[in-house]
């Protein structure tokens, strides 16, 4: 009993950093129609940004942690949004009348520019920030008990704000409702007047501000990060905006948390070295029976 | 810098590949008029509409656009490659580069020209509102953080864009269905709520590719009197192509014809009516009801 509760704690709050990076894949296959490789990177980037701001904010003699999360929050969602700018408009945009396997080649290279120009500058080896935030709450079930830490707590309230201000966004404010209107018809918005390039520039600058929340969060939370994490993360990412239907929001929001569950719920249950297949073996089931996604709409061909 | 002309077009010239879907259409548009592009199928009629509105970059020819008081060339906004003489003049070179980094084809719209399609392309999975609201995000306050905050300015300038999405509502007849999704509503309304939006954009000109397409009697008869309304309510030049010669003649003041591409004959309803060369590209139809293609 006690084992399934903490499984489902710490699936929770893994599914949540799932749905953050899903959510940039998602809005970009929306957006453009293609799959940004790179995006895992920049989750990476964004681990490092985290220890570098750390390490700023202390230099400058900040000793507080509600500061200094918030300092390295925003420290690292404005560089990494500004990663994700540029990244489009040095890899995608010169391409974007191109066909999508030029794109999506330009997407790996890009991934692999990250990858080793962090290896490079930081180094290969694997860093570390300090644990900023200990204790835990504590709930005893029957014999046993279940354990949350205060930092999977933060993770779960920082993420769903994140993801509640987000669907905000794109509902009622005018840039999502710009942002709606090129996904439907990209030609048909510029024509009434919508900078689309403009628009598309800033759904890579969303994507990668919530990559970078996600990295802020797990960073701080596990503290080791070397230049390759954001190859998995990217992978399972990329897996649960699969899973919730890709181009749909809240299907990268359930997406991420399906996935975060189940692989917590088999690995706590089961095995732990099994977690992967049975997450990959979902995938393939969930597609055979809905192929669009738990909330994707069916492609129809325009006629 | 002609004040009477909102639109000159000269020697467009349109090629794909090695077809030449355009060889040389020169043809003016008067400020304030109800003017029709016409022709057989596959005379260029939609490609005309195509460069006119920058959805295509037209492959050689001069466009100008002469509305909200200035001139703007619709294929300069689009971005054109450098030319020589780029190097030697920095003003020049820098417009050229400026558009071939932000240029696009919304900045036509933003010059005062707005467009609707022959087949149907509404946001469908967005409102009907929805749909004229977006249209409208050029004259609206568009500060995102006035929008998280909701500032007063922010929400001033989102219930006049309703307001004016309700106007063009009413006019179009729509207003009962503002909060459907715009793929609900059936094809005649479909195509009503696309002019709708194209009239949002506040433009001097609008081109409506055959807007009467699909639609019943009744519906084209509605649809001849509103374009008139956007002409003498709203001062908007209206451009279309039509098949439907009944309501052309009757509501055209001047006629364009096009056929392969080249401009055959250009004047009022009653001249072009009865130019043999219309009728030759007719295919030998002799009166004006049958020249429906």
């Amino acid at each position: 009993m006690d084992i399934v509760l903490q499984q489902l704690v710490n699936g929770l709050t893994l599914g949540s950093v799932y749905g953050l990076i899903a959510i940039g894949y998602t809005m970009v296959y929306g957006i453009i129609g293609m799959i940004n490789f790179a995006h895992g990177d920049v989750y990476m980037v964004s681990a490092y940004l985290t220890a570098i701001s750390i390490a700023l904010l202390t230099f400058f003699g900040v000793e507080s942690f509600p500061f200094i999360i918030f300092g390295a929050l925003v420290f690292t969602i404005v560089i990494t949004g500004a990663y994700g700018w540029v990244i489009e408009r040095v890899a995608y945009r010169p391409l974007r009348n191109s066909s999508r396997l030029s794109v999506l080649i330009s997407a790996i290279g890009m991934s692999l520019i990250l990858q080793n120009y962090v290896q490079l500058s930081q180094g290969p080896n694997q860093q570390g920030v300090p644990t900023l935030i200990t204790g835990a709450f504590r709930f005893h079930i029957g014999d046993g008990y279940v354990q949350i830490t205060y930092m999977k707590v933060l993770i779960l309230l920082i993420a769903l704000a994140g993801m509640g201000i987000l669907t905000y966004i794109i509902q009622k404010t005018k840039l999502g409702r710009m942002c709606r209107a090129t996904q439907q018809d990209r030609k048909m918005a510029s024509i009434l007047g919508i900078d689309t390039d403009k628009v598309i520039s800033s759904v890579f600058v969303i994507g990668s501000a919530m990559a970078a929340l996600a990295g802020v969060l797990v960073t701080l939370d596990y503290g080791a990060f070397d230049f390759y994490i954001g190859f998995i993360m990217g992978i399972k990412a990329f897996t649960a905006a699969v899973l919730g239907g890709i181009g749909s929001l809240p299907g990268a929001m359930l997406g991420g948390l399906i996935l975060g569950l189940s692989e917590s719920l088999f690995a706590g249950l089961v095995s732990s070295d099994y977690k992967d297949v049975f997450s990959f073996s979902l995938l393939v089931l969930i597609l055979i029976i809905r192929p669009s996604g738990l909330l994707g709409k069916p492609a129809v061909e325009k006629v | 810098m002609s004040q009477e002309n909102i639109l000159k077009i000269e020697n467009l010239v349109m090629h794909f590949g090695g077809i030449k879907a355009l060889n040389d259409v020169t043809f003016d548009i008067k400020r304030g008029s109800v003017s029709a592009l016409i022709g057989p199928n596959g005379a260029g009629k939609t490609t005309v509409f195509n460069c006119i509105t920058g959805f295509y970059k037209a492959t050689g020819g001069n466009i100008m656009l002469s509305a909200n008081g200035k001139e703007t060339s619709v294929i300069k906004v689009l971005g054109e490659a450098f030319r020589l003489t780029d190097f030697f003049s920095p003003i020049a070179f820098f417009q050229r580069l400026k558009y071939k980094m932000f240029g696009g084809s919304h900045l036509v719209n933003r010059a005062g020209l707005s467009r609707t399609f022959q087949n149907i392309r509404l946001f469908k999975e967005m409102s009907v509102v929805e749909n004229l609201l977006v249209a409208q995000h050029m004259r609206v306050n568009r500060n995102l953080l006035g929008g998280i905050l909701n500032t007063k300015a922010y929400k001033q300038a989102e219930s006049d864009a309703l307001e004016r999405a309700f106007y063009w509502l009413g006019v179009v007849d729509l207003v009962d269905f503002a909060n459907r999704l715009a793929g609900e509503l059936s094809y005649g309304q479909q195509r009503r709520l696309e002019i709708a939006r194209a009239m949002c954009t506040n433009p001097e000109i609008v081109c409506l590719d055959e807007p009467a397409a699909g639609l019943n009697p009744s519906e084209t008869e509605a649809l001849t009197k509103m374009i008139r309304v956007l002409r003498d309510e709203h001062n908007t030049t209206v451009l279309l192509i039509e098949h439907d010669m009944g309501m052309v003649m009757d509501i055209s003041d001047y006629i364009v014809v096009l056929d392969h591409g080249e401009v055959i004959a250009e004047g009022g309803p009653d001249d072009i009516k009865t130019n043999p060369k219309v009728i030759a590209a007719y295919l030998g139809a002799e009166e004006g009801e049958e020249m429906t293609l």
